[in-house]
């Protein structure tokens, strides 16, 4: 049981609100990650939680137990860093073995626990090495192993991908999910890379200035963002958004925008109260159909195509009209050439729609 | 182009060499002078007469008690001036480099400021509290004054080093058990090794070799190595040179012997910067 409630968590430096009444609630097992661009507080938040920053206000609760005042190491937590933060002076055996030697273990459970740890990890061959001498995915791994090793009782993670690069990033990512399967001790992740956080989370906690947006499981940020901020930051391509005026009657939706004019009927009741409302239209780009401009449905508008951009697997197509531009993703033997003119529709199931001045959702 | 290339490494040495000979050629001159008679060098044009060489004088330097008890005087109060601005520099350095002190800033620059002041105004509010302390020409009146003196730098030296350890190393140390001292004397000061070595030997030459407190707060019982080489220049009738050079030989080699010994330190310190 390991269950980490964050209850209104705050953090100032002098007058910079860094951390402004986080409240999180971490369930045991679960792999959480706070998502959002540098200086959003995260890594503040993350250090709170881990005792290495005091709080300035809230509580830290682990288990029902408040730890708000408690010194790092009483925490039962391990962090692993973005630089690594390995002990340049000591070799691979004592970096992973240091915790363990302040606790005064036994020196044959050390030697066990750390050579146990280091193979599972592939470092069993490398414990005699200095850490210069390590390539930057085996410090990862010692970073890893330095955390494990304590069989803590939860994991703090603050970027520790971001040092690597691409083809490294990418299998790291893919070891920590796998760790997460094995050992399913709570983590806490902090990246500023959203499909990292999409790929890893079960809960993504995205924020901004401080604050938390939004809070949920990482499938329900991505398909109902609650906030315009949370709905472009997380996806790739960006999802496109239109700025104009939505008006429902009943079961009829019109939407206006400078050079365009969409209408959607027999929309499902109630989503909106009847009105007309000053929107952010968003709409991901698998959720745009392509069609070609001889179709003629309402829920849709003609563009030409700007720009193509293959992946191989899928192509996106950026279509723009007038001032507008929206993205759409199509398999890549349907995808038209630059210059065409088609026709993109916007199921009325698959909109975002946001308040244009409290940018929060609507529908 | 390949020319060029070969070129420059010349110059580099010529350079280099010009440089050693800039600094080496006064010691060698005086170790020169330390084992000829004062004639030899003194008529002109100097001359090096190699079957007079002899080390009669390094043997009398040694057999005058006065002299063995400057050098000593001088290496325990340098050694200690050394520890205590080690123990007391990383102490204060520690805080201002790391945690937030306010005034922070203030406390750096009053440290230089009495270091601005020429050593010369201060000595007689200095002789005043040594007096008043009772610790007029004794060892700790010494150590107390140089260690004074010698903070500031050392302190600011010390900073810089710890400052440019990753704020990641001290937070893992942190979660791995350490509290802030332990995070302190367990990893930063190791990682920092060189760079606190180098401190050590620049407090360890500062104390040896300075002068004019020691001349002014000592007068019998704790002369330190410098007063008493002024001493030989000043106080025998006709002061034989040869002995005066054969002493300032000596009084290089503890110096000389440290920066030896913690060569390797030094110059990862100074030139390699650290690694982490």
């Amino acid at each position: 049981m390991s269950r980490v409630e964050l209850r209104g968590l705050s953090k100032s430096f002098g007058p910079v609100h860094a951390v402004r009444n986080v409240s999180l609630d971490i369930p045991d097992h679960a792999f959480v990650t706070l998502l959002g661009p540098s200086g959003c507080g995260k890594t503040t938040t993350l250090n709170m939680t881990a005792g290495l920053e005091p709080v300035t206000g809230g509580d830290i609760v682990l288990d029902g137990t408040p730890i708000t005042g408690w010194a790092p190491h009483e925490r039962g937590m391990a962090m692993v860093f973005q630089n690594y933060a390995l002990y340049p002076h000591m070799n691979v055996f004592d970096n992973i073995g240091f915790a363990l030697k302040l606790q005064r273990r036994p020196r044959p459970e050390i030697d066990q626990r750390v050579r146990a740890t280091a193979d599972a990890l592939e470092l069993g061959a490398l414990l005699g090495r200095r850490i210069s001498q390590l390539s930057g995915g085996q410090q990862q791994r010692v970073a890893l192993a330095r955390a494990m090793v304590k069989e803590p009782r939860v994991f703090l993670f603050d970027e520790p991908l971001s040092n690597l690069d691409a083809a490294l990033r990418t299998r790291m990512r893919i070891e920590i999910k796998r760790l997460h399967q094995q050992l399913r001790t709570t983590s806490i992740f902090v990246t500023h890379d959203q499909e990292e956080a999409m790929i890893l989370s079960d809960f993504i906690a995205v924020m901004r200035d401080g604050l938390v947006v939004q809070y949920g499981p990482a499938d329900e940020i991505y398909r109902r963002p609650n906030h315009h901020y949370v709905a472009t930051f997380i996806g790739k391509p960006r999802m496109g958004i239109v700025r104009g005026r939505l008006r429902i009657a009943g079961a009829a939706a019109e939407f206006l925008a400078e050079g365009l004019e969409l209408r959607w009927s027999g929309i499902p009741l109630p989503t909106l109260a009847d009105g007309e409302y000053e929107v952010l239209l968003g709409v991901r780009a698998e959720d745009v159909r392509l069609s070609s401009n001889t179709d003629s449905a309402d829920d849709g508008f003609d563009g030409s195509v700007e720009l193509l951009e293959p992946l191989g697997s899928d192509t996106f197509v950026e279509v723009r009209r007038g001032a507008h531009s929206l993205t759409a993703r199509v398999e890549p033997e349907k995808a038209p050439r630059v210059g065409e003119t088609v026709r993109l529709r916007l199921p009325w199931s698959r909109l975002h729609l946001f308040d244009a001045t409290t940018e929060q959702r609507i529908n | 182009m390949a020319r060029m290339q070969r070129l420059r490494p010349a110059a580099v040495y010529a350079l280099v060499a010009l440089f050693l000979l800039w600094t080496v050629a006064p010691i060698a001159w005086i170790a020169t002078m330390s084992v000829q008679p004062e004639i030899n060098y003194v008529s002109v044009p100097p001359q090096l007469r190699l079957e007079q060489t002899s080390l009669r004088w390094y043997i009398a330097t040694l057999a005058d008690p006065d002299f063995v008890a400057a050098m000593q005087t001088s290496a325990v109060v340098s050694f200690v001036t050394m520890l205590l601005c080690l123990v007391i520099g990383a102490l204060a350095a520690y805080p201002l480099a790391r945690l937030n002190v306010p005034h922070r800033n203030l406390y750096l620059t009053v440290s230089v400021v009495s270091r601005m002041l020429p050593a010369m105004i201060l000595i007689i509010p200095m002789f005043l509290l040594l007096r008043w302390l009772r610790l007029l020409d004794s060892y700790l009146g010494l150590i107390m004054v140089y260690t004074a003196f010698l903070l500031p730098y050392v302190i600011w030296m010390l900073k810089n080093f710890f400052e440019q350890v990753p704020y990641a190393l001290e937070a893992a140390a942190r979660m791995d058990g350490c509290s802030r001292l332990g995070a302190l004397v367990r990893v930063i000061i190791p990682v920092t090794a060189p760079g606190i070595v180098a401190t050590a030997v620049f407090a360890f030459i500062g104390a040896w070799n300075e002068f004019l407190f020691g001349l002014i707060l000592s007068t019998s019982k704790a002369v330190p190595v410098t007063v008493k080489l002024s001493s030989l220049v000043s106080t025998t009738f006709h002061s034989d040179t040869s002995l005066v050079a054969a002493a300032g030989m000596l009084s290089l080699l503890p110096p000389v012997l440290l920066v030896f010994v913690l060569n390797r330190f030094i110059v990862q310190g100074l030139v390699e910067g650290m690694k982490y």
